[in-house]
């Protein structure tokens, strides 16, 4: 995304996935979708991706509209999508090679990007050998390797146990950092989403935005930490209240 | 604990073949039954005899060669097949029930035939054993070639790659390692290939070694040979597993492996 990245939706995508989410996302920022199972929050990502096209709407980035997948864009999915036959650096280096960046650079990049995600030492492991949390470093580091400027991250850690994802959580925060990246990430954890966004978009069950809030807490943070300052409560109160509305208010909308 | 099981079961294993022998030998000594079932120190005798006059290394040999032969042609046909074949859906539609209904076909019933195409000679085993290997292999081909993740390719695709890059770098090699999983599991099965036809129609080769001692009523003889197939097949398993521990670690499963009947 250039100077502002605008994302823009309307229309529902079979069985209303989606209805008319228009929403803008700044360069640099940390936006967390959330919300309950089924509420369109992955289909969003697939077509700010560029996978799937809406059926109604659009998505521009940069002030061009999105028709396909498209470099400088970044996907990791709740599934570890690595190369069984490749190791863990020749996996990362897959996206410099699709790009046709040449083998000594692609290679001493991948090892950049290996040191980066705490990998050293099992550059040539095979995927099946690696423990959940390894694969998804590797995973990370591969979609890093191309230094995307948009991270679509679709409930990256939900398959991990709770201290591996917040140690994952921390690792991203810190990744990110002053990089200058846009993250959008998609999550069903209200925690989570608030823990790490600057911005917390829900969905409802109908694939509507019910609340899209600014989370003003400050960074760096500490994804352990930040979870007993009274100001995440506060927040987390405000959007889980926005979450159930949504919820009772659906039987009515349905018959 | 495994370091502490090994010798135990070692030596358990040991006792048990010792124990078998020694009851072998002893019910051999009864009035009679050493017609039907020979005895230890017999066979040990006739494998002497074999492997001093060269019996056993000229059979054997001829043996090995054909089930090597069976197996890199089968091998090689039923990838090469599998890769023209798998990416084409309707062809593959089409030519489906002509290949189930060759791949039914016990392929011990189709060993006279192959007598009046390519003779009594080597090549009717050579041949045997090859359709036997060819449908194991082509049959994990196709399917490494169909049943990749399409999660693997949404991702590979995500990168910007082209078609290109998703048939090589995806699909091409998910297929080469279900196409090897196959060419593992066909190896003793090209040993059976063989033997078949060794015993329907040959004059050398293991399984020429068995009926022809069996129809001369020789018990020591059909058990020296048969012992000498299980050590053959031994190593070709052991040749196996050498290779699934090579490979495993990088190996995709298939979910499709056909034994043939």
């Amino acid at each position: 995304m250039e100077a502002v990245g605008r994302v823009f939706f309307r229309g529902g995508v079979e069985q209303v996935a989606l209805d008319a989410v228009s929403l803008d996302i700044e360069d640099g920022s940390f936006v967390c979708f959330v919300g309950p199972s089924g509420c369109g929050k992955s289909t969003l990502l697939s077509i700010i991706a560029g996978l799937i096209a809406p059926t109604s709407g659009r998505v521009t980035n940069g002030g061009t509209a999105v028709q396909g997948p498209r470099p400088g864009v970044g996907y990791l999915t709740q599934k570890d999508t690595l190369l069984p036959w490749r190791d863990v650096l020749r996996n990362i280096e897959t996206p410099l090679e699709i790009r046709g960046v040449a083998a000594a650079e692609r290679t001493s990049k991948a090892r950049e990007l290996v040191e980066l995600v705490g990998l050293r030492g099992r550059e040539r492991a095979y995927p099946r050998e690696l423990s959940g949390g390894m694969a998804r470093r590797t995973s990370l580091a591969r979609m890093l390797v191309a230094d995307p400027e948009l991270l679509l991250l679709d409930e990256p850690f939900s398959a991990l146990d709770a201290q591996l994802r917040v140690e994952m959580q921390n690792e991203l925060l810190r990744l990110w950092g002053d990089s200058g990246k846009t993250v959008v990430f998609v999550t069903h954890d209200l925690d989570e989403a608030i823990a790490l966004g600057d911005r917390v978009v829900v969905l409802g069950a109908r694939g509507r935005i019910v609340r899209d809030e600014r989370i003003e807490l400050a960074r760096p943070r500490d994804v352990v930490a930040i979870r007993r300052s009274p100001e995440f409560h506060a927040i987390e109160a405000r959007l889980w209240e926005a979450l159930s509305a949504d919820r009772y208010a659906e039987p009515a909308a349905v018959s | 604990m495994n370091a502490k099981r090994t010798p135990r079961i070692f030596a358990w294993r040991l006792g048990l073949f010792l124990a078998i022998v020694a009851v072998w030998q002893a019910l051999s000594a009864l009035h009679g039954m050493a017609f039907y079932i020979s005895s230890p120190s017999a066979i040990w005798l006739r494998e002497g005899q074999w492997l001093a006059d060269g019996t056993l290394l000229f059979h054997t040999s001829i043996t090995v060669e054909e089930t090597l032969g069976g197996f890199v042609l089968g091998a090689v046909a039923g990838v090469v097949a599998g890769f023209v074949i798998g990416p084409q859906r309707e062809l593959g539609e089409v030519v489906d029930p002509f290949i189930v209904a060759v791949y039914s076909i016990p392929k011990v019933a189709l060993a006279p035939l192959f007598i009046v195409w390519f003779g009594v000679g080597i090549w009717m085993k050579i041949i045997l054993a090859t359709v036997t290997v060819f449908f194991i292999v082509f049959f994990n081909t196709v399917a490494g070639v169909r049943n990749v993740d399409p999660d693997l390719i949404n991702a590979v695709w995500l990168m910007g790659a082209s078609s290109r890059d998703v048939l090589l770098k995806v699909i091409v090699p998910h297929a080469l390692s279900a196409a090897l999983t196959g060419v593992r599991i066909s190896i003793p099965y090209a040993l059976i290939g063989a033997v078949v036809g060794e015993l329907i129609a040959s004059n050398r080769g293991i399984g020429y070694l068995i009926s022809s001692a069996a129809s001369q009523f020789d018990t020591a003889g059909v058990f020296a040979a048969l012992i000498v197939l299980t050590i053959l097949a031994t190593i070709l398993n052991a040749l196996v597993n050498f290779v699934d521990r090579r490979t495993s670690v990088w190996k995709v499963d298939a979910n499709l492996s056909l034994r043939p009947n």
